[in-house]
């Protein structure tokens, strides 16, 4: 007769656990200085874009000396200084200082952004949130979207009659569509769980839309005036160059007719720093209202 | 009890791109006030659908949804839901997203120091009165289902309806947080109906239990009546382990597969047994009811889970952890006749 093996198996006897060495002396190591901190920083974040400047202003150099015609660094340096010792003067109607024609620009651009922001944000939500109307719309975007801003010229021009307006105008219509577009994609992109909630606590259309719906699209919202801002201020000196009056783009133009190429230059790099200026101030406006 | 919730003749049914979809067919169901139910089933039987209806998300294709006398229109702060990815609002710190729902609810009558003290009453509740003003990207997954709950049950509901409030946590974290609602609700007395697929859950928390399946409603009963008595063969294979084998019944006694047979209540002729590993210990191969080879064990901790190769058929045993297992042991198997089940 097989006996059934199934035991309770006894417990199993302790075994003492072998000695051990004796754990190592932890070395002591110093915490990094201060100074060995911000060395280590400049190496890695400063060293690098200096010596991309460097190089840029060392090609510049030699292209300048080659040709013979475009200005050396050093010249447009100089120049650059005159040009800025003196931004405010005043010596006629269309010939002010560079910090006049700045300021100009970005109030033009300011209206324009400011009212392509004030018809977008309203008309993106309508877009996002009413299928019918996103359907209505969705032709006439396609087809005015690709549209050079500076097409748009023209009809401003005939319909204002001014310059200062119609320049406004082509700001406005070429920087409409980033606002209303985002917008639009942050409505469609609000999770069904926060519109849920919103459901089930039974909130009123207004505080649905203020406590839910905007908050939500903030985001999308925030990249859309940031590629609009951009946008206006490459549309700005284009549309400036060809209405005139007081603005950094007529100064490019103006200059190029008095073939100061240097003048050309720095207003170059004015164009492109303000430009930086406003696109980092949008992003940190992002950054405070991200979560 | 009153009755509270009443889902009569419910159908549901979802026109998709491949087709019309019957998510729900003919669920009846009654939920009384102060009940704890649980509702059980795979993914895609219907749980989720059949809790959007009583929330009010969804409206259903046909029949009837009542809750305290009055049709279910829409959803409502009355029927407050914890959702199964908490949902909080990552704009709004936790004390935010609280006050938002008591704002709604209370907001017309009360003040603003009466609200704020709902508030934090409670965060209290779910023991978060010190993270109030962190933010959702802050804390961890249960902190946040947490939070979830705290702002289900600042709205006062009549009825807390619970999505899956667990699944998206791990282990562990799930065992506290399940006691914890345990007993919260309990000694709020609150009515609640829980979705899950777990069915460790489902039988710790509820007082009645629906085990759905492809839409339809297998059984209602207490976790007692769903486990020992399974009323379809797929409640008895969907809670726990089932075993099953087939023998032959004649005058009183079943015989399987040639062993000692024993007392049988059932018909006669050809039937197939089914009992529970806890209904089936081990014996002498010489006078147990079937005969087996140990084919695999698992070491559970509290327990030992042996795999028996019996007449050609898997038999699922628990036995006391101390017990030592051999495979390929031949063992004796003796049932338990008062936990034989016939479906």
């Amino acid at each position: 007769m097989s006996v059934v093996q199934i035991k309770k198996s006894a417990p199993a006897a302790i075994v003492p656990a072998p000695a051990v060495a004796p754990p190592p002396v932890p070395i002591a190591i110093a915490a990094p200085s201060r100074l060995h901190e911000f060395g280590q920083w400049c190496q890695s974040h400063l060293l690098p874009p200096v010596l991309g400047l460097i190089g840029f202003i060392a090609l510049w150099a030699m292209v300048s000396s080659a040709s013979g015609d475009l200005p050396s660094p050093a010249k447009t340096f100089k120049t650059a200084v005159e040009v800025f010792s003196d931004p405010f003067y005043v010596k006629g109607p269309n010939d002010q200082g560079i910090g006049w024609n700045i300021l100009k620009s970005l109030e033009r651009v300011g209206m324009g952004f400011g009212l392509a922001a004030l018809i977008g944000i309203p008309l993106g939500f309508m877009i996002g949130y009413f299928t019918f109307f996103s359907r209505a719309m969705a032709p006439i975007i396609s087809i005015l979207r690709p549209v050079s801003p500076l097409a748009w010229l023209p009809i401003g021009l005939y319909v204002f009659k001014q310059a200062q307006p119609a320049a406004i105008w082509v700001i406005f219509i070429s920087s409409l569509w980033p606002i209303v577009l985002n917008t639009a994609a942050g409505v469609t992109q609000i999770p069904q769980d926060y519109r849920n909630v919103g459901r089930v606590l039974d909130l009123s259309p207004w505080k649905l839309f203020s406590r839910i719906l905007f908050p939500a699209v903030v985001p999308y919202l925030l990249t859309g005036v940031r590629l609009s801002i951009g946008v206006a201020w490459l549309v700005i000196v284009a549309a400036e160059m060809l209405t005139g009056g007081v603005g950094l783009g007529f100064w490019i133009w103006d200059q190029w007719n008095n073939l100061s190429i240097q003048h050309i230059i720095i207003a170059i790099f004015v164009v492109g720093v303000v430009g930086l200026l406003l696109e980092q101030m949008i992003l940190l406006l992002a950054r405070r209202f991200s979560y | 009890m009153d009755k509270f919730v009443q889902i009569e003749s419910v159908h549901m049914v979802f026109n998709t791109r491949s087709g019309r979809f019957a998510a729900l067919e003919n669920v009846n169901l009654t939920i009384h006030e102060g009940e704890f139910v649980s509702i059980i089933g795979h993914s895609g039987c219907g749980k989720s659908t059949l809790l959007n209806l009583v929330a009010g998300l969804l409206a259903p294709t046909s029949g009837a949804l009542i809750a305290g006398g009055r049709e279910i229109a829409g959803p409502g702060p009355d029927r407050a839901v914890v959702f199964q990815n908490h949902s909080l609002l990552p704009w709004l710190s936790c004390f935010g997203n609280v006050y938002l729902a008591v704002d709604r609810v209370f907001g017309k009558t009360e003040n603003r120091m009466a609200l704020r003290r709902r508030t934090n009453a409670a965060l209290d509740l779910v023991g978060l009165a010190h993270a109030a003003h962190k933010y959702p990207h802050e804390i961890s997954g249960g902190m946040k289902q947490r939070v979830g709950i705290a702002r289900a049950l600042a709205m006062q509901p009549r009825v807390l309806l619970l999505d899956e409030p667990l699944t998206a946590l791990d282990a562990k974290l799930r065992d506290n947080l399940r006691i914890e609602i345990d007993t919260l609700l309990r000694s709020l007395g609150i009515t609640a109906v829980y979705v899950t697929h777990d069915q460790g859950e489902a039988m710790a928390l509820g007082d009645r239990i629906v085990v759905m399946n492809r839409g339809k409603v297998e059984q209602i009963g207490s976790p007692r009546e769903i486990y020992f008595e399974p009323a379809t063969r797929f409640v008895a294979d969907f809670i726990g382990t089932m075993n099953r084998l087939p023998g032959v019944a004649a005058k009183g006694r079943l015989s399987l597969n040639g062993g000692t047979d024993l007392p049988w209540s059932g018909a006669d002729g050809l039937v197939e047994v089914l009992f529970r590993p806890q209904d089936v210990t081990f014996c002498e191969p010489g006078a147990a009811h079937v005969t087996g080879s140990v084919r695999a064990s698992f070491f559970l901790g509290d327990r030992v889970r042996v795999v028996i190769a019996a007449a050609g058929h898997d038999v699922v045993v628990e036995a006391d952890a101390r017990h030592n297992i051999v495979l390929d042991q031949v063992v004796g198997l003796e049932l338990n006749p008062e936990r034989l089940l016939s479906l």
